[in-house]
């Protein structure tokens, strides 16, 4: 039996060097074997184009059942040019910028179009940072798509995944999760008891994963199933219920953080005073309490102060301080305790989202570091303004400044921001080139392009200026051409 | 043409059908569901999936013994090389 590579090396050498007869073929050929040429040579080439007739044509199609196919998008896709400038941006590794476009692709009521899919669900599975905007843009096509691949699954929102009627049964992790939180939209106490019913039965993955369906709808109602699961084997079930509890008014969780919060402070003239809290006992673990500190340096009494303090609802203080949060945090505070007691009220501000005590606390902090998880709690014109007076100054803390301000920037902000480059190009290493300037391709309105370029073409061509600010450039008109595809 | 050239075992061709991504391989089929080999190597099939979403669509490809190798499709009016 001849195969076709003996066929082909012989003719590749030629049949004087490797005599060949053609003797018999494989089947179906084999069958033809009459029809080849008397001439060894042309013999040789009936032969391979007979074989590899036979292997092309001999071949069966296989039956298999199709999947089925993906329901019909009402969005409109991109255009083409928006495409090539997501495509674009995904190579160059600037995902809050793509990420802040394709938002506004959704906003537009646009979706990715289909041939972009792949690159976007890869790229939002392996960074989170992209994970909602690609989710927004994905429409049905996408959705259908990410359901085929397992890494692509998790960038699909939960929250608009369709879920059948037997989901929390038979489901996959991700649809059950979304059933349970349709459900809690409809109906908070009928997806608590459910949860409540099967609780025994979950894995601790899933567990930590479904607690967090609660937080939709959080009511008194659910306190005694938070409580309980204080006590689960899983640490990180334990520390999401104590988030829960932490901002459920009126519970138990918040009584006891008080009672602890309310032994460490008080005043004493016209100071604050500290009492160092005591060993951390049992009730304080399940609390979610950590005696071990977290950052350097830090001792042990003072890491559970913090805590202790950050743990308790900020209303206390005016009760036991007395005043308004301006007036507290401008209380002098005894035996150099001021950091610590402050750090336990700016992580008690972000938690409990309250404004007023994030902004009291950013004054009296204005001269130390900030805080971007407080200054993101104030409003959007307020923000701003904080960091024009800011670059005014000029000071060290220009980029957390300016990172706390999520874009679009107001024209106030652009002038200010372009001003400030203007001053510093000229001047040496003062402030990190591509760290303020990615954040400024981000926000800048996109109508500072040009000036942006004027201060690259200016700037010492010594310097990382020139290079950084162009790429800025570069960022700020993706932007607006793209911005201009979804009119 | 066969004949002519029998060395060449890859020919240009377009067809038309469903990606049907698989473990292992990917296949190439027609509405009724018969299928040859789609073969992903040095291409992104995904691509291919994601435009096709499960319907039919027009494919360029390399069509050889082992199977067909798209390598641009159709989306729309848009050639999109795979």
């Amino acid at each position: 039996m001849i195969t076709y590579r003996e066929l082909v090396a012989a003719a590749t050498v030629g049949l004087a060097q490797r005599p060949l007869s053609v003797i018999e073929l494989p089947e179906p050929a084999g069958e033809y074997g009459t029809v080849l040429a008397a001439d060894p040579a042309v013999g040789l080439l009936d032969a391979v184009a007979l074989l590899d007739a036979a292997q092309r044509a001999g071949r069966l199609a296989t039956p298999i059942s199709l999947p089925s196919p993906a329901p019909t998008d009402t969005r409109a896709e991109l255009s083409p040019r928006a495409g090539r400038i997501v495509a674009e941006l995904l190579g160059s590794g600037s995902a809050d910028v793509l990420a802040d476009l394709l938002r506004a692709a959704a906003h537009a009521g646009l979706r990715a179009a289909s041939p972009l899919l792949p690159a976007l669900l890869s790229a939002a599975a392996a960074d989170s940072a992209l994970r909602d905007a690609v989710s927004a843009t994905l429409g049905e096509r996408g959705r259908w798509l990410a359901a085929l691949a397992p890494e692509w699954l998790r960038v699909v929102d939960s929250g608009v995944m369709p879920a059948a009627e037997d989901a929390w049964e038979t489901g996959r992790f991700a649809e059950r999760r979304s059933w349970l939180a349709q459900l809690r939209r409809r109906d908070p106490d009928a997806a608590r008891t459910l949860l409540a019913e099967g609780w025994a039965r979950e894995t601790g993955d899933d567990r930590a994963e479904l607690i967090t369906v609660l937080a939709g709808g959080l009511s008194a109602a659910d306190e005694s199933f938070l409580e309980a699961a204080l006590d689960d084997r899983r640490a990180e079930v334990r520390r999401r219920a104590v988030h829960l509890l932490r901002v459920l008014p009126g519970s138990a969780y918040q009584a006891r953080a008080r009672a602890r919060a309310s032994e460490v402070l008080r005043v004493e003239g016209r100071r604050i005073v500290v009492t160092l809290p005591g060993e951390l006992d049992d009730a304080g673990r399940r609390d979610g309490l950590d005696a071990r500190p977290r950052t350097p340096r830090a001792g042990e009494k003072t890491w559970l102060l913090r805590q202790i303090i950050a743990a308790a609802p900020l209303e206390l203080w005016a009760e036991i301080l007395g005043g308004d949060p301006r007036r507290i945090v401008a209380l002098p505070i005894a035996d150099d305790f001021t950091s610590d007691v402050h750090a336990g009220w700016r992580r008690a501000a972000v938690r409990q989202r309250n404004v007023e005590w994030a902004r009291a606390l950013l004054d009296v902090s204005d001269h130390g570091p900030s805080d971007p998880g407080l200054a993101a709690l104030l409003p959007h014109t307020e923000r701003q303004a904080r960091v024009v007076a800011f670059l005014q100054r000029a000071a060290m803390e220009l980029v957390v400044e300016l990172q706390s301000c999520p874009p679009p920037w107001g024209r106030q902000l652009g002038e200010a921001v372009i001003d400030f480059l203007g001053r510093e190009v000229r001047r040496e290493g003062s402030v990190p080139v591509g760290v303020v300037l990615a954040t400024v391709a981000r926000a800048l309105p996109v109508d500072y392009e040009a000036q942006l370029r004027k201060l690259a073409d200016d700037a010492p061509v010594t310097t990382s200026w020139p290079r950084a600010l162009r790429r800025a450039a570069y960022l700020v008109e993706l932007r607006r051409r793209f911005l201009e595809e979804l009119r | 043409m066969l004949a002519l050239d029998p060395w060449l075992p890859d020919w240009p061709s377009v067809l038309r059908g469903v990606p049907v991504p698989g473990q292992p391989s990917w296949r190439f089929a027609d509405e009724s569901g018969a299928s040859v080999s789609l073969l992903a190597g040095g291409i992104d099939p995904w691509v291919l999936a994601a435009v096709s979403g499960g319907a039919p669509v027009t494919a360029a490809g390399e069509w050889s013994a082992d199977g067909f190798r798209p390598l641009t499709v159709w989306h729309g009016h848009t050639a999109v090389p795979l």
